[in-house]
């Protein structure tokens, strides 16, 4: 747990200095070689277990409830102060033409 | 990037039902620890060079940040019912919520710090998270609220979902969608290990 966040805010540091001065691209193209070692890796593990591949359906319909559940929940929180959200936003919008 | 995504892992379990061998997982471990670490070292240059967001924040100013607060806040507390419904446990539910559809990152990141069970589910929900947005976005926007299609993206309204945001809700909603997409995607690598870790 400390380690992940550790790598993370070292990599933050790292970029937002810019220590390594390295084009975007190669980054991205590092994180990508990386992230697909690992989901290569996840789907050798997946595709090794049994009991999991023959669960699928039932995995494929706690995805869809967890999923909407996330969308329902998080639409809702922003509708209920979607419009002090908007007075605010318009207001410092207004107070920044001011300035 | 996402059939390059869907075709890894499709490869992998093809690779692993037929001809992976069993004594080679032990090495696979080593293998995909370094790759998690160096990963979220490169997840963490390219969020710390984002000094566009900063900018953009600065002037809209500090209470957009509302909305990303919100959209977190909404889609860990419908994990954690849907968990309930579905007799998952609290941390596992609420880890899976906090991939905010970032699909990649939390089902490996799951899937490396926890079992690779739960990675998948995490992966299949965020995909389907994603793929749910494409269709809602253009509902909810008409009916429920231009600020609140921002929502349902999650930490892709930055990227994959921003031209369905915008296209619905209206071009000045871009900038608020980037800047939410931009923090709970800076939150995902944060808030998924946190929530996996917890012991209740």
């Amino acid at each position: 747990m400390i380690e992940v966040l550790l790598a993370v805010a070292l990599g933050v540091l790292v970029g937002h200095f810019n220590v390594f001065s390295l084009k975007p691209q190669v980054i991205g193209k590092f994180t990508s070689v990386c992230l697909i070692i690992m989901l290569l890796a996840m789907g050798i593990q997946l595709g090794a277990n049994e009991k999991l591949l023959g669960d699928l359906g039932r995995i494929g319909w706690q995805a869809l409830v967890l999923a909407l559940a996330s969308i329902v929940g998080s639409v809702l929180l922003v509708r209920l102060l979607e419009s002090r959200i908007s007075k605010q936003l318009e207001q410092s919008k207004q107070e920044a033409k001011r300035r | 990037m996402t059939w390059l995504i869907l075709g890894s892992v499709a490869m992998g379990l093809a690779l692993g039902h037929w001809l992976f061998p069993q004594q080679l997982v032990q090495y696979l471990d080593t293998v995909t620890t370094t790759a998690l670490y160096l990963m979220l070292f490169g997840i963490g240059i390219d969020l710390g060079r984002q000094k566009e967001v900063w900018l953009k924040l600065w002037q809209m100013g500090w209470k957009v940040l509302w909305i990303p607060f919100l959209i977190a806040t909404g889609s860990l507390a419908g994990a954690a019912l849907a968990g309930l419904f579905l007799g998952l446990p609290f941390n596992e539910s609420t880890a899976i919520g906090a991939g905010f559809g970032w699909y990649s990152l939390s089902g490996v990141l799951i899937a490396e710090m926890y079992n690779v069970e739960t990675g998948a589910l995490a992966f299949i929900t965020n995909v389907t998270r994603e793929l749910l947005t494409f269709l809602v976005v253009p509902l909810v926007a008409r009916y429920i609220g231009r600020f609140s299609a921002v929502a349902p993206g999650g930490a892709t309204a930055m990227d994959t979902t921003l031209p369905v945001i915008t296209k619905a809700a209206g071009n000045d909603m871009a900038v608020v969608a980037f800047i939410s997409g931009s923090v709970l995607t800076t939150l995902v690598p944060i808030l998924v290990p946190f929530f996996i870790n917890l012991k209740c």
